[in-house]
């Protein structure tokens, strides 16, 4: 079993089989194993138009939804003399009762349209959804299939006595978080609200911030299983069409079963999936993800997530935090020039001190060597399986601390410090250096939480280089993962400028002033390059409009 | 067979870095860092005594050591150059010896005197005996050095290379580095010196004191100077920035403290005799003064400077005629003629010796009393005024 | 018909330039053992002499445009002997590849790692190198504008601490060397760091702006990279005075010395992160100059199957061409230089001169 999913694994490298296919080889494959689809027998049922019977097709309808105990129906009678018949399909939890009663029921069988009993067929249908039902949100439809989906979706479905299609009237109305402030990215100065899992919410939370005509929201549906609802959201004219072309053309061909978190999308269209980096940005926060359509990006929102996807991402991003923008500029360079460091800290930290106090000794001050000498004097483990202990431990309590419950959280963090720090060092079982080495690396990996997972994974290898060859070894590898990361696209956008004469300079180490930053960003802006005019400067007191007063 | 490629890479990959065996990694607790190394004679002539101090690490997790435990660990041995006592040393140790941290070279004066410039071949040579360890002559055996426990600091190589570096502070030409005596050594004229350090005995217990300088010429030591000469010395080189001149004068004692004294030289030629024009430049403010009655502040400035300028030219020319005495160039003229007029110096550099015997050295120091302190007048000078 | 299609920016270009000739101001002691304090003089005099060198290789740029090295050579030569020499430069550049790995081997294996076999260290250095080259030129020259910037910027930092030790009399006495020497210096620095731009001829269609503007960028950087040897020169004959000709890495020695307070002592690391780097840029770029001529040499249409195997000939050939030390440092001040004029200077000239004869390109462009 694990060797034919190796196998198969090492198919997808070597380009043998691809996740993403083209139409044809979705064609060729659905066809060639007729069994291993969702089963022909529902194809042709989708095929089958619908009778006109209000009997047979309630029926079918009910088989396709299972026949669970939440498909509710409801057979009701309306129109003058109550002779036409029709039915109501919805799932109970899904669909709001109240906007059934009110926007369907009451005024169907209230009705007092003239001529309504002489209709037939799709005239019925259409004088029913223009005249007699109170939705906004009204959609004929010609086929179970998509009756039945929508009723899944939470929609009620109608069905008239004598038509050969339905209706699906929007109906949602399940319980949902409200809006919130988002629990992983926590700022001092910004607007608080984060995204919740409902789509419509998350599009109108984007669509609040950017009141613009040309802000395209186009909606697709992924999953055989789970018919997740997707939107892509940018601004037409600024983003690169290329860029929205791919991702529209990837997400549309992903034959998967579920997708049930944008992470899932991420895995699916990234352009290196073997890189530790991620090629694709999220975010929890509207604002941010506004700021980024308004690069020029392309907002991917999938139902039952907060977790908002952006593409193309570069590795910039994931030192700028909006933070930065709301702030003063002095301070924000110097926050940001505090990220690279700590990340420099995250990756290389154990690996540097690993090769000075084990190869070059020589590099240490004398004092400081003593120092260091002194707490290796009675501790057993050679350095390099006393920091990985250490970074091992830590990695545990990190992800205890995620999983635990509330009422326990206090307990472990004590022991936590207590235990693995205090006593390990009293016990003499780790050296005190190591343990502030590895709690200092420890820390300022959460500066860039974006990468935190890429900076664990290149800590550990760092280490281990630096075990083998020591400082050559760190050299090597760091260099290695320069190459790596310039060789890394996202959407046909270069990954890492490696700090090259371009524009995007200006909001990359430090943070110049707003009125600097003229331009969108090259590569991912298309059209539309300027956002504002150079050198706004603040009005000084005496250049104030009204008045030659000075102050 | 592109699946067998990879995989086949992947597996070459990962054997290749661990077979790697790590040749160069030393963990720290299977290290000795020496912190001195002396080089004595020995009874047999053709060896040396060589002792290395190794600072000895304690573990810090027995809570605060005693003083009772010995810092340090001395190691001797008898062998005929270094290297040979190095390989002695690693077989009788249960850790190798890590000589990056080294910080003091120190040679007995017996040896000294004997034939010392061919053993530091390997000091210089070796990539793990760095060029900044200091050289130093000792008054007595070297491995005394070594051996002594001081109140001041546990380890005596830390002791001296911290002594070197407070002086540096005063001068810089203090500090001689295995690269200033190697630079030295290069040139056929100046002559190598190093400080002189001896043990002392105190109330019990046990001092290291700076003694003065010893002087070589390209194969061994041939004399010193005294402490005093030793400031004549820093004077004549310049660049320096703390010090003292004390005189004594009919009239009182002073002593002014040097801020700054710069040193300058221009070299002539006299008809086959060269003369050498040292203009001293010196900052000087007032440090302590006595006795001086009856002077008035302006006339006593004055006489100050005067006797200053003497006081420094008495120096200078004293060491100048003891390195004469031994006719060891210490100031390094040679250099200074080579640099300025190459062709001339071609002409003189067969018969140096002679030739430095008869240089001219001419001081003309001009001192400067820049502040005098928080009172002016001296108490004996303020003694009775307001009775005025 | 170049291989690798992928375009790079001038600016790009340009600090390629510079990071090449920095990684050679490592290799000071070549110059230091002959010129001894007037060392400082024979760089800026080679920088001079550099001049008609670089105008050789600007005027072989502007008179074919888009063209590479081994394309001008057989267009300008005709089939057999542009082949010929085509060959010979494939010689050159491997050579110069295998010297410069050798001399990564020697430089980290002497100063930081002392027991580690030279190979491990090699075979580290040219695998992560044949990984960049697998992507084009893109990937092995985008760092150079931060490769040289992290270079000034610790030159900087290395005449800021060493300030007080630095004596300007060590300059004295200058210009009293036999004139021989003085042309034995100038004959190094010529060959050794500067003479080795040829190898930009073969990356030139890569560049993605006009040849005026190549011209402009290669002399730039060319005088960027002169300057930078000098003040590395200039700075360790102040520090290091007459014991430099002692050193094999006098810039080395120079910042150990280093020792404002315990803290900021034992600067070495600074000298290791800067060679590493540069002489890693160094060998992957010509490492990628070598695999295209190569391929390029035998019409290949792709190049990525070549990487692996000449690595592996560069550290073969690297391991057996001297067979001591002292010999490659012998070979480095006496046999190199004058043998490497032929490649860098002689032959382009010949180039032009036959290509202005022959009027070649065909088109008549002049």
């Amino acid at each position: 079993m694990f060797l034919k999913y190796f196998i198969r694994k090492l198919q997808y490298i070597t380009g043998f089989r691809k996740a993403v296919r083209t139409p044809e080889e979705t064609h060729k494959e659905a066809h060639w194993k007729p069994e291993e689809t969702e089963s022909g027998t529902s194809e042709e049922k989708e095929k089958e138009p619908m009778k006109a019977e209000l009997k047979d097709n309630l029926g079918q309808l009910l088989d396709m939804l299972g026949n669970s105990n939440d498909v509710k129906k409801h057979v009701f009678r309306f129109g003058p003399d109550n002779t036409l018949s029709g039915a109501l399909v919805f799932i109970d939890g899904l669909a709001d009762s109240k906007t059934i009663t009110d926007a369907i029921l009451r005024p169907l069988i209230t009705t007092r349209m003239k001529g309504l009993a002489s209709l037939k067929g799709e005239n019925l249908l259409d004088a029913v959804s223009e005249n007699a039902l109170f939705s906004g949100d009204v959609e004929t439809v010609e086929s179970l299939s998509e009756l039945a989906a929508g009723c899944l979706s939470g929609d009620t479905a109608l069905l008239l006595e004598g038509c050969q299609a339905g209706l699906i009237i929007s109906s949602k109305g399940w319980e949902k978080r409200g809006v919130s402030e988002p629990q992983s990215e926590a700022v001092v100065r910004g607007p608080r609200e984060g995204f919740t899992e409902n789509l419509r919410t998350n599009t109108s939370m984007i669509r609040r911030k950017i009141h613009h005509g040309k802000l395209i929201a186009e909606q697709l549906t992924v999953g055989r299983k789970t018919r997740t609802g997707i939107c892509l959201m940018y601004l037409d004219g600024v983003a690169n069409p290329d860029v929205v072309k791919k991702v529209k053309y990837r997400i549309e061909n992903l034959e998967v079963d579920s997708i049930l978190e944008s992470g899932y999308i991420e895995e699916y269209i990234e352009d290196a999936p073997f890189s530790p980096f991620s090629t694709i940005g999220y975010s929890e926060k509207p604002d941010v993800v506004a700021s980024r359509i308004l690069e020029g990006r392309v907002a991917i929102v999938v139902d039952g997530t907060p977790f908002v996807l952006t593409a193309p991402m570069l590795f910039i991003e994931s030192f700028q935090s909006t933070e930065d923008y709301y702030v003063r500029p002095l301070y924000a360079s110097l926050v940001r020039i505090l990220r690279f460091i700590a990340f420099f800290i995250a990756v290389f930290g154990p690996a540097v001190y690993i090769a000075l106090t084990v190869f070059h000794q020589e590099m240490i001050p004398t004092t400081l060597l003593f120092t260091i000498a002194n707490a290796r004097e009675g501790t057993p483990f050679p350095v390099f399986i006393e920091t990985a202990i250490m970074v091992i431990t830590f990695e545990i309590l990190r992800e205890a601390g995620v999983r635990l419950p509330r009422p326990v959280g206090q307990a472990i963090s004590i022991v936590g410090a207590l235990v693995m720090g205090d006593a390990a060092v009293s016990a003499g079982l780790v050296g005190a250096p190591v343990v502030i080495a590895v709690s200092l690396t420890a820390v300022s990996g959460f500066l860039v939480p974006n990468q935190y997972d890429a900076a664990s994974m290149l800590r550990i290898i760092m280490m281990i280089l630096a075990a083998l060859i020591g400082g050559y070894g760190i050299s090597m590898g760091f260099l290695g993962l320069l190459i790596h990361l310039a060789s890394l696209t996202s959407f046909g956008v270069p990954y890492f400028q490696g700090l090259s004469f371009s524009r995007n300079l200006e909001d990359a180490v430090v943070r110049m002033p707003l009125w600097t930053m003229v331009k969108r960003p090259k590569g991912i802006a298309y059209h539309d390059i300027t956002r504002r005019r150079f050198f706004i400067p603040p009005l000084r007191p005496h250049q104030d409009e009204d008045g030659q007063k000075e102050n | 067979m592109k699946l067998v490629r990879i995989f086949s890479a992947a597996v070459l990959a990962a054997f290749m870095l661990l077979i790697c065996g790590c040749w160069d990694d030393y963990e720290l607790n299977a290290l000795f860092i020496v912190t001195g190394i002396a080089l004595d004679s020995s009874q047999n002539p053709s060896q040396m005594d060589i002792s290395v101090q190794i600072a000895k690490p304690h573990p810090s997790s027995e809570g605060k050591s005693d003083s009772e435990n010995e810092p340090v660990i001395l190691m001797n041995t008898t062998a005929p150059t270094m290297s040979d006592a190095l390989s002695v040393f690693n077989r009788n140790s249960n850790r190798t010896l890590m000589l990056q941290h080294n910080q003091v070279l120190l040679l007995g004066k017996s040896l000294a005197e004997d034939n010392i410039i061919k053993h530091l071949d390997l000091f210089m040579r070796d990539q793990e005996t760095r060029m900044e360890v200091l050289v130093m002559v000792v008054d007595g055996r070297a491995e005394d050095i070594i051996n002594a426990q001081l109140e001041q600091d546990s380890i005596s190589g830390m002791f001296l290379a911290r002594l070197i570096t407070d002086l540096t502070t005063a001068s810089s030409h203090y500090q001689i580095r295995m690269i200033d005596f190697v630079s030295r050594l290069l040139d056929e004229s100046v002559a190598p010196i190093a400080p002189i350090v001896s043990l002392k005995e105190n109330n019990g217990k046990q001092e290291i004191v700076m003694n003065g300088m010893a002087v070589f010429d390209n194969e061994r030591m041939i004399g010193q100077l005294t402490n005093d000469e030793v400031t004549g010395y820093i004077w004549a080189m310049g660049d320096v920035s703390r010090g003292e001149v004390s005189f004594s004068t009919e009239w009182g004692t002073a002593v002014l403290n040097i801020s700054s004294l710069t040193a300058k030289r221009e070299i002539s030629f006299d008809n086959e005799k060269v003369q050498v024009n040292l203009s001293i430049k010196a900052q000087l403010h007032i440090g302590q003064i006595s006795g001086f009655k009856y002077i008035s502040m302006e006339e006593l400035m004055a006489h100050l400077q005067t006797s200053a300028e003497q006081a420094i030219r008495d120096k200078i020319m004293n060491s100048f005629e003891i390195s004469k005495t031994l006719n060891a160039d210490i100031f390094g003229f040679g250099r200074s003629i080579y640099r300025t007029y190459p062709s001339e110096w071609k002409k003189i550099r067969e018969e140096w010796e002679t030739v430095y015997q008869n240089l001219e050295l001419d001081v003309n120091v001009d001192a400067h009393i820049a502040t005098t302190g928080q009172i002016t007048d001296s108490l004996e000078m303020e003694e009775g005024k307001s009775a005025d | 018909m170049q291989i690798d299609k992928r375009k790079i920016p001038g600016s790009v270009m340009l600090f390629s330039v510079v990071c090449f000739i920095q990684a050679s101001s490592l290799l000071t002691a070549f110059l230091a053992g002959v010129t001894f304090q007037d060392s400082w003089f024979a760089i800026l005099i080679g920088t001079i002499a550099g001049l008609p060198m670089i105008w050789i290789y600007n005027m072989l740029i502007s008179r074919f445009p888009g063209k590479n090295l081994l394309e001008i050579l057989s267009e300008v030569f005709g089939k057999v002997l542009g082949k010929i020499f085509g060959v010979m430069y494939i010689w050159f550049f491997l050579t110069l590849t295998s010297l410069n790995t050798i001399d990564m081997g020697n430089f980290v294996k002497l100063t930081i790692m002392e027991e580690t076999p030279r190979l491990i260290l090699m075979v580290l250095c040219i695998v992560v190198g044949a990984w960049a080259i697998r992507y084009g030129i893109g990937v092995v020259s985008r760092y150079s504008f931060l490769f040289s910037m992290i270079s000034f910027i610790i030159l900087v930092i290395g005449i800021f601490l060493v300030w007080n030790q630095m004596d300007f009399k060590n300059f004295l006495p200058m210009f009293t060397l036999p004139v021989k020497e003085y042309i034995q210096g100038t004959n190094i620095i010529l060959t050794i760091p500067f003479g080795e731009l040829v190898v930009f001829l073969m990356i030139i269609p890569n560049v993605n702006i006009p040849p005026q503007k190549i011209s402009k960028m290669f002399f730039i950087g060319y005088l960027l990279g002169g300057i930078h040897i000098l003040v590395v020169m200039a700075r360790d004959i102040a520090v290091l005075g007459n014991t430099i000709a002692m050193f094999s890495l006098p810039s080395l020695v120079t910042l150990r010395l280093v020792h404002l307070g315990e803290a900021l002592s034992r600067m070495e690391i600074l000298f290791a992160v800067v060679l590493i780097m540069l002489m890693f840029f160094k060998i992957t770029f010509l490492y990628y100059v070598t695999v295209i001529t190569i391929a390029q040499f035998f019409n290949l249409k792709e190049y990525k199957p070549l990487i692996l195997s000449i690595g592996a000939l560069i550290l073969s050939y690297g391991l057996t061409l001297y067979v001591s030390p002292v010999k490659h440092t012998l070979s480095g001040q006496e046999i190199t230089p004058i043998f490497w004029i032929l490649f860098e200077f002689l032959l382009p000239l010949v180039t032009l001169v036959t290509a202005a004869i022959r009027k070649r390109p065909k088109t008549g462009k002049v």
